[in-house]
């Protein structure tokens, strides 16, 4: 178990380092350059090069490299140039709320799925089985933009129950958490669904029958940790969907999370932001994905026992 | 048998929806176990004994669906009882140790736990006593260091125990019957021996009655009061033990005894193996079950009517058109 985790968190500095030099090298090999976009327009070409030189973009490439990781080294992701504060502390206030949101989007996408997954796995031909297969249809349909632009038309402009847009409170959070959990539902519905009906048919179900335990324990209880194992997976599978959707929410919300601060960072080819949300964006993945496979360990001891 | 026996089931037919009408996967089957008595139903596979034990419980699979006169247990009809009085019966009063232990018990929760469950499910007692009672029945059961190893998962105990767990999950609720279907079949010859063994002693000593459900009629003198022998669905022989193993007269029963290795089974006796196979059972028709595989067909009879059951002596009787005519079914 130990060599298991040492192996993961091995394998997940790789990946990290991996991402921050592609993006790295991506930035600066693509168009745009910000002092250009930074300096006041129709600046002077040494007005152009003074920023450039503040920046540290008119080193080579190289030079660039190897200071950043120096930096990343010391915890230090430098200054944002469009803000002019540490990147670390512009992440630090953005990340939070967003991990709230993908936190409130899979809690409620994960209710959702397994509450209904497994009533329509219990009764296929009830209200219930219509009811997982018309939101999965739904939710593959909808995009998360248009779902959002519908339920801010619903329920801030028409009803005013919610705010719409911007932070000011856990109420801010409920219609992009709606939105986005919109995106990663129907694969999670589905899933639980078939691998429910498939528990179901298990014969230590049978066993459950057979020794008078009551249906909502058997199906909520002894089917239900059986049906989670793959849920559990394709829940790791689709976290880099759940982070896009936030994303498309915080612009669409006005939301000031990560998402919000990337597109500012993008538009000014911030390249410090850029990398710093990119690295911190890459490691909560991987660590997101770490968890997802211990999880899967501790709920299935036929896993953990099998490691050697 | 005692004069009034603790389960009676009569007449009872289990059909499933099929292509052309329904098939009988249980076909008219009466059999009685008396109160401390153990009943041994033999057959080869698909002959119906795990869904005439899935009736005794409730637990048909659908579409499946249970007719006949009744299902009486103690006095009352469990085929007319409401679902709510059947779930209190099966588990407590009536319980069940299935074949694969490896699949009939939950792969994500300790052993203990499971057993645990079960008490609680049928009497209102709190964690802590339904704990000790999990540890009392797989004391019972010879689970070694119940303390301790009830915290296990099924995957970490070999066969063996699991079968052990599943026999004191079925003792848990100190239940009057218990349905082993095939409760030996996937284990050792020595573990085989000690799982009868063990279920032998609950009869004796616990006054538990007991269905045996197995493909080896060599099984039923070490356990068994009682055997009633099932094919395709049909009930063909029927009686005390040592009657049915010492004048087998059902030529489906001769040929099971001499399909069975045996100590004396040399080159000098080779097996002979039934001829055949079980027939769909869309295929049976009006006439006696056995008739495809026969080799003492009465013609004119076997292929239109069901045999009635007639009297060997001793309380034993036998289904068979050859029989009724002959007075003997085949030869061993
Ligand atoms: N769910 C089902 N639907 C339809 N037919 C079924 C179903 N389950 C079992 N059967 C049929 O019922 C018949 C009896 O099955 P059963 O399991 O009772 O046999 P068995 O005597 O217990 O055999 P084995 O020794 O293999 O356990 C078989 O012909 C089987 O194909
Ligand atoms: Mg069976």
């Amino acid at each position: 178990m130990q060599s298991f985790v040492l192996g993961r968190v091995l394998q997940a500095a790789f990946i990290i380092f991996f991402i921050a030099v592609s993006v790295f090298l991506i930035l600066r090999l693509s168009a745009g350059d910000p002092a250009r976009i930074r300096a006041p327009v129709f600046a002077r070409p040494d007005v152009i090069e003074q920023y450039r030189k503040d920046f540290g973009t008119d080193r080579p490439v190289i030079a660039q490299l190897g200071s950043f990781f120096a930096g990343v080294a010391k915890g230090d992701l430098g200054n944002s140039f469009r803000f002019q504060e540490p990147v670390i502390d512009l992440i630090a206030r953005a990340l939070p709320k967003t991990l709230l949101l993908a936190a409130t989007a899979l809690a409620i996408s994960l209710t959702l799925a397994i509450v209904l997954g497994s009533m329509a796995a219990l009764r296929p031909n009830s209200f219930w089985g219509w009811l997982s297969s018309a939101l999965a249809a739904f939710g593959q349909a909808a995009p998360v933009f248009w779902f959002g632009v519908v339920l801010v038309l619903i329920f801030s402009i028409t009803l005013k129950w919610f705010p719409s847009g911007g932070f000011s409170g856990p109420l801010s959070l409920v219609l992009p958490a709606i939105a986005v959990s919109l995106s990663i539902l129907p694969t999670q519905l589905r899933v639980l669904r078939a691998a429910m009906e498939a528990t179901l048919r298990q014969d230590f179900i049978r066993t459950a029958h057979a020794f008078g335990l009551r249906e909502r324990r058997i199906v909520f209880v002894y089917a239900l940790r059986n049906a989670c194992l793959p849920l559990i997976t394709v829940t790791g599978v689709d976290i880099g969907y759940l982070l896009g959707g936030v994303i498309v929410a915080e612009v669409v919300f006005n939301f000031p999370g990560i998402g919000e601060l990337a597109l500012v960072a993008l538009n000014a080819r911030d390249y410090p932001l850029i990398q710093g949300i990119t690295i911190v964006t890459a490691t909560t993945f991987v660590l997101v994905n770490l968890l997802i496979d211990l999880l899967y360990g501790w709920i299935d001891p036929r896993i953990r026992l099998e490691q050697p | 048998m005692s004069a009034d026996p603790a389960l009676r089931f009569e007449h009872v037919t289990i059909a499933f929806p099929g292509a052309e009408g329904p098939l009988k996967v249980v076909n008219d089957v009466s059999f009685a176990v008396g109160s401390g008595q153990c009943l041994v139903i033999v057959g080869e596979s698909g002959s119906g004994k795990s869904m005439a034990c899935q009736a005794l419980l409730g637990i048909v699979p659908a579409p499946g669906a249970v007719s006949g006169q009744g299902i009486f247990w103690e006095g009352r009809d469990l085929l007319k009882s409401s679902a709510r009085d059947w779930m209190k019966v099966r588990g407590a009063e009536i319980a069940m140790v299935f074949q694969d232990p490896a699949a009939a018990l939950n792969p994500l929760m300790p052993v203990g736990r499971q057993i645990v469950d079960v008490v609680r499910a049928h009497r209102s007692v709190t964690r802590a006593e339904a704990e000790r009672r999990a540890i009392e029945v797989l004391n019972q059961v010879g689970f070694p260091e119940p303390e301790r190893r009830m915290r296990a998962y099924p995957i970490e105990l070999s066969g063996g125990l699991r079968q052990r767990v599943a026999i004191a999950l079925a003792l848990a609720c100190g239940p009057k019957l218990i349905v082993a279907d095939e409760a030996t079949t996937n284990l050792d010859v020595s573990i085989q021996a000690q799982i009868i063994g063990l279920l032998r002693s609950l009869k004796e000593e616990l006054g538990i009655s007991i269905v045996f459900v197995t493909h080896d009629l060599g099984l039923a003198p070490e356990i068994g009061d009682e055997v009633l022998v099932m094919y395709a669905g049909h009930a063909v022989e029927r009686g005390p033990v040592r009657e049915v193993l010492d004048r087998p007269s059902h030529p489906y029963t001769i040929g099971l005894l001499n399909s069975a290795p045996t100590l004396e089974s040399s080159r000098a006796h080779p097996l002979k193996p039934i001829p055949g196979q079980v027939p769909a059972l869309d295929e049976i028709g009006a006439g006696a079950p056995f008739r495809s595989r026969c080799p003492v067909v009465v013609s004119g009879r076997c292929d239109s009517a069901k045999p009635d059951w007639t009297a060997c002596g001793g309380g034993h009787f036998v289904a068979c058109h050859r029989f009724a005519q002959d007075g003997i079914g085949g030869v061993q």
